[in-house]
């Protein structure tokens, strides 16, 4: 915003709408949870609104749960979907790690508004293992007589059809423990205190921050975050789904973007089932109460 | 059902859709009669969005062909007979077509015949990023771009009246980010197909390629080709936009203009630099070239992938004897998307001026990193099931050897589809995926070299496509492979379309089903090398894959059961029981995490814990922890 040389000499920030010929916002959040529908009410909104726009997708390759980024610009002058890094005006997280992930396409006058939700991904678990110190074992095997998920598969009520998982997950090889690609991480073998030389450790190559480190993290490089229960305000509306209206009501409150409050309510109201229109009205209007409250106390 | 904004007979309306339902549209628009092709991830919109407005207006042809070549031949056939026809395919799937692509561009088009090729540079769901400008030189096919989704709709309508015009094909080049981009949309006006009898054209000697008539079709061809050379200049998609004073010109085309029309506002420098933006990429317009040379002082071309536009610039100045300086690929990359960032940093570097942009992101390297989202096969999905079962007995083996490395580990050749996700933990079952139906026939090639069982991993609707003359030579020179085909009943990863195996037809209309196992039998593959097993029933995939290994010759196992999605889509209303965890019996082992790794289970403070609204009740979690402490939840 600040290198928009054009249009923004008397520009009070925080409590009003910034003249500018474009503006970019940045929804992100998992797949398969109203991201990119959220980003379609908004383009629709701005066409509306006589703005040219253009949003674009970036996606896994799997159907569910990847992270989802949708690119939204409108504006007069644009042509291409895509902000450079540090030049959003707005971020709309659905999910607070994307937030995290997200933060290089933000500058210290993006507004950004957040949900607590947290999405653990899968691989967190699943590339989880252990670590043998080869110089702290001596091949001792007390590892291996412990192993849980070794253990259990002996007494399996399976053990008929299944006695081929039973097999350990380490071995002792060349006098060294190793652990074998079975091994499944659960780390029972450290809490248990198995080794007598302490030579096992649990290796995590992914890591899912605490949602305090990450919130602090968003709230020290931009002034203006929310970060609000999207999901719980939902529910209490009468339907989770509506998560990714609460957020586009909590915008509307703001009043940061020249999106206003009836064209963002009729372009929701366009999108959901008939039957779903009343829990995302309200949906939208307690969003949009946060977004008030919040503008309020700047 | 409501009629889609993109199916509306309002000509000037105004909307925001997406680039595959613009290009949809303009398709429409132009009056077609026939489109063909097979999905494939960007384009497969495309076709959906053609079949949808299908049911409001059903009077063409539409349908998925069992692979592209044949999509792009039924296509041609369409337009033999002088009507308008739509061959449509993912830029791997011009390689299937190329065949038939490659000569026809001899004979050209009889009715208006537009190829579109959707690109995927970064491979966002490719193989490869292959830049398919290329098959237009190759073919002497003149090829089209467009740098928003409005241009998509108008530019692929032109190009139907472009090819009738000229006899020839045309290719329309999309990419991803045009495919998969929304844009503000003016709808235009809806033509009608002409009302008459459209029958086999006479001129039997230019579809007849032997040798006598391909030597005069060659001449033609190279007619034409002088022809579109000197028609590119009045492209009207084409813009050249001399400034005076600028001694800077930009060449460029697609998606990237679009990046370099807001790079030259980001720098403020619109009005200092000449452009020549291109519609029509192959042939080149020379005339136009050459006028942007002589006013110009440096010239630089901004393409995504190949030195396409650049190597013809610089051949173009040589052969003119123009000094000038042309540059390209070395200020923009040669891999991977252009983006509004690498474009400004590419032009920043030409022009030798810093980037004004290059501290305007906030310092993020202190903060905490968000953990990746690599893509997992989802909740219930079939697949994982038939993968767990050969991990089993891969098992099995390794702990029947004495030393864990001295045993052979399998080979599992794999394909493209949803399964290929198998490659990452914790699965891990996926040694290759090169090409459509390339399992069965690479797995030919190693079974003669490989001393472990030689697997050849593929899904229903690739083995349709290209799976099938890979058995037969198995079959035929008694290559000992075993077969598994995944059959979810849809070509799942592109979302979920019909193909032959499922019997029904792209317009949801029934088509006639062609059953999987009737074609392996018709191989040649013995009963006793059959097994047709349930995906979900561990002990039959088991039991299938143990006495597949110990019989010589090829063997096919079919693991069947419907896509969980699928299933979850067709069958709205039923009642879904999720499976829960006795925390009791529950040892916290983790192998239904760690081993089996579907994502309804997952770790709650320290226990495991199934994920209750994405659990789809499939039940083989329950088979799999060796506790027992795995129930449906209306067990208790």
């Amino acid at each position: 915003m600040a290198l928009d040389t054009k249009n923004h000499g008397n520009i009070k920030k925080g409590n009003h709408i910034e003249e500018k010929d474009n503006y970019n916002a940045l929804c992100v959040g998992i797949g398969g949870t109203g991201v990119i529908r959220a980003s379609m009410i908004l383009g629709w909104a701005a066409l509306q609104e006589g703005f040219k726009v253009r949003t674009a997708e970036t996606h896994g390759m799997s159907q569910r749960g990847g992270s989802v980024s949708s690119y939204l610009r409108f504006g007069k002058t644009l042509e291409n979907p895509f902000m450079i890094e540090g030049d959003l005006d707005v971020l709309l997280a659905f999910e607070i790690s994307e937030a995290l992930r997200n933060l290089n396409f933000v500058n210290k006058d993006t507004l950004i508004i957040a949900s607590t939700n947290s999405v653990i991904p899968p691989s967190v678990l699943t590339y989880q293992t252990l670590n043998i110190d080869m110089n702290k074992c001596v091949g001792c095997g007390n590892c291996l007589a412990h192993c849980v998920p070794n253990e259990v598969f002996l007494e399996s009520r399976y053990k008929n059809s299944y006695t081929l998982i039973k097999g350990p997950t380490r071995r002792v090889i060349n006098g060294y423990t190793r652990v074998l690609q079975s091994c499944t991480g659960c780390s029972q073998c450290i809490i248990d205190k198995v080794c007598p030389f302490d030579a096992i450790e649990a290796y995590n190559e992914f890591e899912y921050p605490e949602i305090s480190a990450i919130t602090k993290d968003i709230q020290s490089v931009a002034q203006d975050v929310l970060i609000l229960d999207a999901n719980e305000i939902a529910i209490n509306a009468g339907n989770i789904l509506a998560a990714n209206v609460v957020l586009i009501g909590t915008l509307a409150g703001m009043n940061r973007i020249p999106l206003s409050e009836n064209v963002l309510k009729e372009t929701v109201k366009q999108f959901v089932p008939k039957k779903a229109i009343d829990v995302n009205m309200r949906a939208f209007e307690r969003g949009f109460q946060e977004g008030v409250n919040f503008r309020q106390n700047l | 059902m409501n009629k889609p904004f993109y199916a509306l007979d309002k000509p000037k309306s105004k909307g925001v859709v997406l680039g595959n339902e613009a290009l949809a549209r303009g398709v429409f628009e132009a009056g077609i009669q026939v489109a063909a092709g097979y999905p494939g991830t960007p384009s497969s919109e495309i076709m959906e969005t053609l079949a949808e407005i299908y049911h409001f207006y059903p009077d063409f042809n539409i349908e998925w062909s069992t692979n592209e070549a044949v999509g792009f031949q039924v296509s041609l056939g369409a337009s033999m007979c002088g009507a308008r026809a739509f061959a449509c395919m993912k830029h791997v799937g011009v390689n299937v077509a190329a065949d038939a692509f490659m000569t026809a561009s001899y004979a050209g088009a009889h009715g208006g015949f537009v190829l579109l090729s959707a690109d995927d540079p970064n491979c966002y769901s490719s193989q490869n990023e292959q830049d398919n400008r290329l098959y237009g030189l190759h073919a002497l096919c003149p090829v089209f771009e467009a740098i928003n989704v409005q241009e998509a709709k108008d530019i692929i309508k032109y190009a139907f009246d472009f090819s009738e015009e000229f006899k020839t094909l045309v290719m329309m080049r999309t990419t991803t980010r045009l495919n998969h981009a929304r844009g503000d949309l003016t709808l235009g006006s809806i033509k009608k197909a002409e009302q008459k009898d459209y029958n086999f054209d006479e001129d039997r000697s230019r579809w007849t390629f032997l040798p006598s008539n391909a030597r005069i079709q060659r001449v033609t061809q190279l007619e034409r080709y002088e022809k579109l050379r000197e028609v590119s200049n009045s492209f009207p998609y084409t813009i050249l936009n001399i400034h005076d004073g600028a001694k800077i010109g930009i060449i460029s085309s697609g998606i990237p203009y679009s990046y370099v029309n807001d790079a030259l506002l980001k720098l403020d420098l619109t009005n200092n630099v000449s452009t020549l933006k291109l519609g029509m990429v192959f042939p080149q317009p020379e005339d136009l070239m050459l006028k942007l040379f002589e006013h110009s002082e440096r010239i630089v071309i901004v393409e995504e992938l190949d030195p396409f536009l650049e190597d013809f610039a610089k051949k173009l100045a040589f052969e003119h004897n123009i000094p000038i300086e042309i540059e390209g690929k070395k200020f923009f990359p040669r891999n991977g998307e252009l983006n509004l960032s690498k474009v400004i940093k590419g032009l920043t570097g030409f022009l030798d001026i810093p980037n004004p942009f290059i501290n305007l992101p906030v310092d993020t390297h202190d903060l905490h990193k968000a953990s990746p989202r690599p893509p997992v096969l989802c909740a219930g999905c079939s697949h994982r099931h038939t993968f767990y079962a050969l991990k089993l007995i891969e098992q099995k083996y390794r702990n029947a050897s004495i030393i864990p490395d001295e045993m052979v580990e399998p080979c599992y050749s794999s394909d493209i589809g949803c399964y290929t996700l198998g490659f990452y933990k914790p699965i891990e079952a996926i040694d290759t995926c090169i090409c459509m139906g390339g399992s069965i026939g690479m797995a030919n090639g190693i079974a003669k070299l490989h001393n472990g069982p030689v697997f050849a991993l593929i899904g229903d609707s690739t083995f349709f496509h290209t799976g099938v003359p890979g058995l037969i030579n198995a079959v035929y020179n008694q290559n000992n492979i075993i077969v598994v085909i995944l059959d979810n009943s849809a070509t799942a990863m592109t979302g979920f379309q019909p193909h032959p195996g499922t019997g029904q037809k792209i317009t949801g209309e029934p088509g006639t089903k062609v059953p999987l196992e009737q074609i392996v039998r018709g191989t040649g593959i013995q009963e006793d090398h059959l097994w047709i097993v349930d995906s979900n029933k561990l002990k039959e995939t088991t039991n299938a894959i143990e006495q597949a290994i110990n019989i010589e010759g090829p063997s096919v196992i079919i693991s069947r059961h419907i896509c969980s999605l699928l299933e979850k889509r067709i069958h709205r209303d039923k009642k879904v029981i999720p499976v829960e965890i006795d925390e009791e019996k529950c040892s916290n082992c983790m192998i239904c995490i760690s081993n089996f790794g579907c994502p309804a289970i997952t770790m709650k403070n320290k226990k495991v814990s199934v994920l209750q609204l994405q659990c789809t009740g499939c039940k083989v979690c329950i088979d799999v922890c060796p506790n027992g402490a795995i129930h449906l939840k209306e067990d208790t």
